[in-house]
């Protein structure tokens, strides 16, 4: 039984999985960063390709007011990059706010700041 | 879902794996696959298998050990409610005498999950579980490996919270989760007579009603690094979630043959797409949970990413 049970566990583990809810690997400003120059783009790169036209990524400054252009889009070959323009940011701290589909539907969400320092 | 604690003079024998959480979200939140307690969700998942050991109490003469191979599946029905069932085979070793070894009494939960705050990061889910017996080991040896006699019921409620409200980044990345049921026994333990040798009480075999318990307070990288601050470390380290679970029994009902029993369990859970892995001390809380440090080690399997398609999806969209 133990035998039988460590070679399905063996089996499924050394299958690759071809779909996975989609988790924050890392993103340009990252979470919790301070930057010098204001970015012009946010860029999020998830574990798993994501679906642009089923997710979004909301920039607010401290007011709550968008800073986005509202045009996500896929940024690399792989579908993992999720990214937004911004406006021109001054200094100050900006919130993040993402939603996304994985290809295979699993909806995954999140928030992080960055700060522009003068 | 986990048996915990059933019904145990032996001490933790119905320690069981949790189902739980094929990725139990609330909003960013997720909570992990605690080993000693529950999660609050409702999951297409494994538990193959979890392993425990746990030195018995032993009145300062031998110490018989215990450890088990537990075994869960759990399918979601529509997506808010599903089932589990649980079994395990248990070996008790003892000083002078034997192995005693079996099956445990099957189990079977079933749960709802009416209600999630993502905003808030909370999770509430009801359930009741049907402990089968005689389904394992009987007659002298399930006697022995404390397998019941009778079956029992025992609704539970579960909640799940995540920290991420919270002003204070640092703390963010936490989330306490819980249960809390009454294990009711389908035949209630009975005084029937004096033994005639010794004038000491005899009993039926029945079993007294049970409150059952426990909670986590879990740390996750994860959280920390995608929501918080994310200080660039390695994948496998922001995979890690630091716990701690506490898991409790006592009788609500006499007469009883059972001691109120305590068990904190700090460890690590490391979380993967498909599959988790956790391990952790078991400390028992008095001398009547166990007689030195116990170890619970735990393989498992999220459906709902592994199999999308099939065996991870729900049986009905409802």
């Amino acid at each position: 039984m133990i035998r039988v049970v460590l070679t399905v566990a063996l089996a499924l583990l050394a299958s690759p999985p071809a779909f996975a809810h989609a988790f924050y690997d890392h993103a340009t400003p990252a979470a919790g960063s301070e930057v010098k120059t204001a970015p012009q783009a946010v860029t999020i790169t998830f574990s798993e390709a994501v679906e642009p036209a089923f997710s979004k990524i909301e920039v607010h400054d401290a007011n709550g007011g968008r800073v986005d252009d509202g045009a996500v889009h896929s940024a690399g070959d792989d579908g993992k990059d999720l990214a937004v323009g911004l406006n021109k940011l001054g200094p100050g701290q900006y919130s993040v706010i993402w939603h996304v589909t994985s290809v295979d539907t699993h909806r995954t969400e999140g928030r992080f700041d960055f700060t522009v320092v003068p | 879902m986990s048996r915990l604690f059933a019904t145990a003079s032996l001490a933790a024998a119905s320690l069981a794996p949790t189902a739980a959480f094929a990725h139990g979200f609330a909003g960013a939140h997720m909570f992990v696959s605690t080993l000693i307690i529950d999660d609050p969700n409702v999951a297409d998942e494994a538990s193959l298998p979890t392993f425990t050991w746990l030195p018995q109490p032993n009145d300062g003469g031998p110490v018989s050990d215990l450890s088990t191979l537990n075994f869960e599946f759990d399918k979601r029905i529509t997506e808010n409610f599903g089932f589990a069932i649980n079994d395990g085979y248990q070996w008790l070793t003892r000083p002078g005498d034997k192995t005693a070894n079996g099956w445990q009494n099957l189990a079977v939960t079933l749960k709802y999950k009416p209600y999630v705050n993502a905003e808030h990061e909370f999770m509430l889910s009801v359930g009741v579980q049907q402990e089968f017996a005689r389904t394992g080991a009987n007659g002298s040896n399930g006697a022995t490996l404390d397998n019941d006699d009778a079956d029992t019921t025992t609704p539970l409620i579960y909640w799940g919270k995540g920290f991420g409200d919270l002003p204070i980044g640092w703390l963010r990345p936490l989330a306490f989760t819980g249960e809390f049921g009454y294990q009711i026994a389908n035949t209630a333990l009975k005084v029937t007579g004096p033994d005639a040798m010794t004038g000491l009480p005899l009993y039926n075999n029945g079993t007294s009603n049970m409150w059952t318990g426990g909670m986590s307070l879990q740390y996750s990288l994860r959280y920390l690094q995608s929501q918080v601050k994310d200080f660039g470390l390695p994948t496998f380290v922001n995979r890690l979630t630091p716990l701690v679970e506490i898991a409790w029994s006592s009788s609500a009902s006499k007469p009883n043959l059972t001691s109120t029993q305590y068990l904190i369990a700090p460890g690590i859970n490391y979380t993967a797409q498909t599959y988790a892995v956790g391990i952790e001390a078991l400390i028992p809380g008095n001398k009547q949970t166990g007689s030195h440090v116990g170890v619970i080690a735990q393989f498992h399997l999220y459906f709902d990413d592994l199999f999308p398609n099939s065996l991870g999806k729900p049986l009905i969209h409802w």
